[in-house]
C-alpha cells in the first residue's frame, strides 16, 4: 500500500496521469460506474435484508405447528371451539392458539392505528387477533404478564366493523413500548387502537421482549407489535399448536384426522401444516429471492470491474517499461516501483468514487422516488467507495508486481 | 501493395481469426464481461416485457374500466387511505346504474365467484364471472356455438349462462349443448351459448381476485339471473364502516365488489361519458347519498394496468440494474478492448506503413470487437435462459411470467450489439491514429 510520504508528492503522478487522459478517462469512467451500482444495490439488498434479521420472536419455532388456511370452511364459533379442544387433548399438544398466525398468506386485516391517546401520532400495526397466542409463541416476557384464560373473547367476522373489539387488556412487543412510552414502564398504561373504523382503548398488561407482526413485510417497523385476547371467528380460523419437542411428526399426522372428525364437511379437508419457521422461510420466500439477485449482481460486478481494471492497468503500466527502466536504472527500488503505481490507481479510485457518488445519489432519488426503496445514507456510499477503492488496489496488485521486475537494462533498449 | 490491401480487406475474417486466438486469455474476460452485461439486462427486460405486453393482444378495443369512488368519509378519514387513488370497484346498486344509463358501448358488470355445477352425477367447483350479456363483445371472445342472452332475456331475470369449450366438453362430452340445462347451486340455468377458450395474459379485468392468475373463469352467468343464487365473492370486497362485511352476498348498496368496463373509440366518446359520469355523481350527492361529490374517472386499459402495477416494483428495479450492469460491463469491454489494440500498436503501426489506410485499421478493430460481441450474444443466450429459469423457480406470483420470447431476444441481441459496436469504436478510432513510422522504429 502506498505511504503518505508519496501521497504527499502528487504532482508526478498527476503530471504522468495527466499524460494519458483517454486512459485515465477509462478508468474512472469503470470506477465510477462500479461504485454506483454497488451503491445503490447495495442499498436495496440491505433494506429487503432488515426484515429478514428480525426474528419471529417466538421461542423454539421448530416446535410450533401451524394449521391453515381454513377460511373456506367458514368454521362457526361451537366448532372452533370443538376443534380447539380436540387438537389440545393429542398427546404431545402442550397449548393451541386460534386466529391470525404469523406469515400466513391469503386473508389479511388491514392496519390498525395505535397511539398513546386518541389525538397522539399513530403507528400502524398488523394486529395478533389470537386466543393463546402468547402460550403458543411463548416470547420472552420482559414485564407484566400473558393474557389469562377468562380475558378471551371472540366475536364474529361481521362484527368486526359495527362495534370495537371486545378487548380491555393488549400485551406489546419492547420496540413499540419504547416507542409509545420512551424508557418508562407500559404496563398499566392505556393504548389506543383505531382498526377497521372503530377505536378502543386498552391497558398494557404484559411486555414481551421480541416479537415480529404477524405481516411483518407490510409493515413500517416489523419489530413493533400488539397482542389483543380477541379472536374473530368464520373467517380467519387457523390453528397454532405448541408441540413438545420430539412429537411434532406424530402431532402432524394426527391433525388431519381431528379436523376431519370434528369440521363436518362434504369432502375430506387437507389444510397444508407447516411448522413456524418453515412458514417463516415460505413467507420470505420472494425477499430472499430478491437479495440473492442483488448479491449476485454486486459479485458480478466486482467481477467484471477488478477484471477490466486489471486489464487496462496492465496495458498502461506495461506501456512506460521504459520509464520504468530508466527510475530503476537511476536508482528507485522495486518497493518504489510498486508504491508509484499504487499511489496512481489509488489517486484514480478516489476520483471515480468521487464521480460515483455524484452519480450515486440521483439514481437513488429515482429510485426512492418511484418505488419503494429507502434513501441512500452516507455511511453507505462510504462503504461502497471503499469497496470499489480496495477492488482498485487489489486489480493493479500483480501488473505492478510486474512492472517492479522490469530490469534497469530496459532504459538502453531504443524507444 | 496488393498484398497488405488483402490481408485488411479479403482476409479479414481469417486475420481476425487468427489475432482471436494469439489472445486466448484477453478475448476470453472480453466475450464473458460483454455475455453476462447482456444476460443481466436481456433477463431483467425478457421479464418485464411479459409483464408489461397488452393482456388482450390483438383485440385493441379502447378498453376503459369506470371508477366511481363510493368511499364514504369515515374511510377516507383513514390515516393509509389514498384520496388520489379512486377504487376500482363499484357497489352493486352504482354498478346497475352506471350499466344501464352509460353512453358507451359495449359494456359489462362483472365480479369473480365459484360455483358449484353438477350434470348427471358429476358436481364441481368453477371459477365463475357473474356478468352481463356485452362481455363476450367487450373482450373479444369468440362465441362457438349459440350466442349471449340478450338484453330482454336480461331484464327478465332468466337463468341463463355461456361456458366455454373446455368445460362444455369436461361436463357433457361436446361443445354442442346450446339449450341444455346445467344445474348450478342447485338452479336450474340453460346454456345459451359456448365461447372458444379465453386466455388474456392477465387477469386485468378484476385484478383484486389475483392479477396473475390466468384469466381461468369458465362459466359466464347472467348477472341478473345470478341474484338468485347464494354466490361468494372471490376476489376483494370492501364495505363502508358500520356494515357487515361479508363475502356472501355483500350489501349491494354499502359493499364494493364488481367491476365496470367499456369501450370509448375515440376522445371525444370518452370525454362525454366522463361528463356524464360527473353528472351522475352530482345526482347522486343531491339524493344525498355523499356528503361530497364522489369523484368519478373513465381509466384506458394501459394506464390502468400501471395503476394496479402490473408490472411489479421488484421487476423495475431489476430492469433498471440490469441496465446499470450492462453499463459496466460496456466501460470494461471498452477498457479490455482499449489495452488489447493499444498492446498491439506496433502491429497496426507495421501495417500502417506498409500502406494500409486508417480505415482499414478502423474496420479490423471494430471487425474483431464484432466477432467478440457475436460470441458473446451466443453465450449470453443459455445464461438468459438460465436466469428466467431461476426466476421461474422464485415463489412470487409473477414468477410465471419469466419467459423468453425468441423475438425479442433477436431484438434485444441486436440492440446488445450494436451498443457494443458503438462503444468498440472509440478504442478502435485511437488504434487506427497509430503513427507508422513511430512504431515501426522498435523493430
Amino acid at each position: 500500500m502506498p505511504d503518505p510520504e508519496m501521497l504527499m508528492n502528487l504532482r508526478p503522478i498527476l503530471s504522468s496521469l495527466l499524460r494519458h487522459r483517454y486512459v485515465l478517462a477509462l478508468l474512472v469512467l469503470q470506477l465510477a460506474l462500479a461504485c454506483a451500482v454497488i451503491a445503490n444495490a447495495g442499498v436495496l439488498a440491505a433494506g429487503s435484508l432488515v426484515p429478514l434479521l428480525a426474528g419471529s420472536g417466538a421461542r423454539d419455532a421448530d416446535n410450533v405447528l401451524l394449521i391453515g388456511n381454513l377460511m373456506n370452511n367458514r368454521l362457526s364459533g361451537p366448532v372452533i371451539a370443538e376443534t380447539r379442544e380436540a387438537l389440545a387433548a393429542l398427546p404431545g399438544v402442550q397449548s393451541v392458539a386460534d386466529g391470525t398466525l404469523p406469515y400466513l398468506s391469503g386473508f389479511r386485516w388491514p392496519a390498525a392505528q395505535v397511539s398513546t391517546a386518541a389525538d397522539a401520532p399513530a403507528q400502524s400495526v398488523s394486529l395478533y387477533l389470537q386466543r393463546g397466542i402468547v402460550d403458543v409463541l411463548q416470547p420472552r416476557l420482559v414485564a407484566g404478564r400473558g393474557f389469562s384464560v377468562e380475558e378471551y373473547r371472540s366475536i364474529g367476522f361481521t362484527d368486526v366493523t359495527t362495534a370495537p373489539l371486545p378487548a380491555a387488556s393488549c400485551v406489546i412487543s419492547r420496540a413499540l413500548a419504547q416507542r409509545l412510552f420512551g424508557e418508562a414502564p407500559a404496563v398499566g398504561k392505556p393504548v389506543y387502537i383505531r382498526f377497521m373504523g372503530q377505536a378502543l382503548s386498552v391497558t398494557v398488561v404484559g411486555v414481551v421482549d421480541q416479537l415480529s407482526q404477524p405481516d411483518p413485510l407490510a409493515a413500517e417497523h416489523p419489530a413493533e407489535s400488539v397482542l389483543l385476547p380477541v379472536t374473530v371467528d368464520t373467517i380467519v380460523t387457523t390453528f397454532a399448536l405448541r408441540v413438545a419437542p420430539g412429537q411434532m411428526d406424530a402431532v402432524r399426522q394426527a391433525v388431519p384426522g381431528v379436523l376431519n372428525r370434528t369440521i363436518a364437511q362434504d369432502q375430506p379437508i387437507n389444510p397444508p401444516l407447516k411448522t413456524l419457521s418453515e412458514a417463516r422461510a415460505e413467507y420470505f420466500g420472494p425477499a430472499r429471492a430478491l437479495l440473492l439477485l442483488l448479491g449476485v449482481l454486486i459479485l458480478v460486478v466486482v467481477g467484471i470491474t477488478a477484471m477490466g481494471l486489471a486489464g487496462l492497468t496492465g496495458y498502461w503500466i506495461a506501456q512506460r517499461r521504459q520509464q520504468i527502466g530508466i527510475r530503476r536504472a537511476l536508482g528507485a527500488r522495486r518497493a518504489d516501483i510498486v508504491r508509484h503505481f499504487q499511489s496512481e490507481i489509488l489517486l484514480v479510485g478516489l476520483i471515480g468514487v468521487i464521480i460515483g457518488a455524484a452519480v450515486s445519489v440521483p439514481v437513488n432519488r429515482y429510485l426512492v422516488q418511484h418505488f419503494d426503496v429507502r434513501p441512500l445514507q452516507p455511511e453507505e456510499l462510504l462503504l461502497a467507495a471503499a469497496l470499489v477503492v480496495l477492488i482498485s488496489q487489489l486489480a493493479a496488485w500483480w501488473p505492478t508486481r510486474r512492472a517492479a521486475r522490469v530490469s534497469p537494462l530496459e532504459a538502453t533498449r531504443p524507444a | 501493395m496488393r498484398l497488405p490491401e488483402r490481408l485488411a480487406d479479403t482476409g479479414l475474417w481469417s486475420a481476425m481469426w487468427r489475432v482471436l486466438r494469439r489472445h486466448p486469455a484477453l478475448n476470453l474476460m472480453i466475450v464473458v464481461t460483454l455475455a453476462l452485461g447482456m444476460a443481466s439486462s436481456m433477463t431483467a427486460f425478457a421479464l418485464w416485457a411479459q409483464l408489461a405486453a397488452d393482456p388482450l393482444p390483438g383485440h385493441d378495443a379502447g378498453l376503459q374500466v369506470v371508477q366511481f369512488d363510493a368511499r364514504q368519509p369515515s374511510e377516507l378519514a383513514e390515516p393509509n387511505s389514498d384520496r388520489s387513488r379512486l377504487p376500482g370497484l363499484l357497489t352493486l346498486v352504482d354498478g346497475q346504474r352506471l350499466l344501464a344509463g352509460l353512453p358507451l358501448a359495449p359494456r359489462a358488470l362483472m365480479f369473480d365467484s365459484e360455483l358449484p355445477v353438477a350434470v348427471d352425477r358429476l358436481k364441481i367447483h368453477v371459477p365463475a364471472l357473474i356478468t352481463t350479456r356485452d362481455v363476450f363483445e367487450l373482450f373479444g371472445m369468440r362465441m362457438i356455438r349459440g350466442a349471449a342472452w340478450t338484453a330482454g332475456q336480461e331484464q327478465q331475470r332468466l337463468p341463463l349462462l355461456v361456458l366455454t369449450a373446455a368445460l362444455a366438453e369436461r361436463l357433457y362430452g361436446s361443445v354442442d349443448v346450446v339449450g341444455r340445462s346445467l344445474d348450478v347451486q342447485g338452479r336450474a340455468f340453460v346454456i345459451s351459448g359456448v365461447i372458444d377458450d379465453w386466455k388474456p395474459r392477465l387477469h386485468f379485468h378484476l385484478p383484486e381476485s389475483g392479477l396473475y392468475r390466468h384469466a381461468d373463469e369458465q362459466l359466464f352467468v347472467s348477472l341478473p339471473a345470478a341474484q338468485a343464487l347464494d354466490y361468494s365473492v372471490d376476489g376483494s370486497c370492501a364495505c363502508d364502516h358500520g356494515t357487515e362485511l361479508r363475502l356472501l352476498r355483500p350489501d349491494p348498496l354499502h359493499c364494493r365488489w364488481l367491476a365496470l368496463w367499456t369501450t370509448a373509440a375515440t376522445a371525444r366518446e370518452a370525454a362525454a361519458a366522463q361528463d356524464w359520469l360527473r353528472r351522475d355523481a352530482e345526482d347522486q350527492r343531491q339524493l344525498g347519498r355523499f356528503a361530497t361529490t364522489p369523484q368519478t374517472r373513465l381509466t384506458p386499459l394501459a394506464q390502468w394496468l400501471e395503476a394496479v402495477q402490473s408490472v411489479p416494483g421488484d421487476v423495475h428495479i431489476a430492469a433498471v440494474l440490469g441496465v446499470g450492469l450492462f453499463v459496466v460491463c460496456l466501460a470494461n469491454m471498452v477498457a479490455l478492448l482499449t489495452a488489447r489494440f493499444l498492446a498491439r500498436g506496433a502491429e497496426f503501426g507495421i501495417r500502417r506503413a506498409l500502406g494500409a489506410r486508417r480505415r482499414a485499421v478502423f474496420r479490423h478493430c471494430v471487425g474483431e470487437a464484432g466477432l467478440l460481441a457475436l460470441l458473446a450474444t451466443l453465450l449470453a443466450l443459455p445464461l438468459v435462459l438460465g436466469g428466467l429459469a431461476v426466476i421461474r423457480q422464485q415463489p412470487a406470483s409473477w414468477a410465471a411470467f419469466a419467459r423468453l420470447d425468441a423475438g425479442l431476444f433477436v431484438i434485444l441481441a441486436l440492440c446488445g450489439v450494436t451498443v457494443a459496436l458503438l462503444a468498440a469504436s472509440m478504442p478502435a478510432w485511437r488504434a487506427s491514429r497509430v503513427a507508422p513510422a513511430l512504431q515501426i522504429r522498435r523493430y
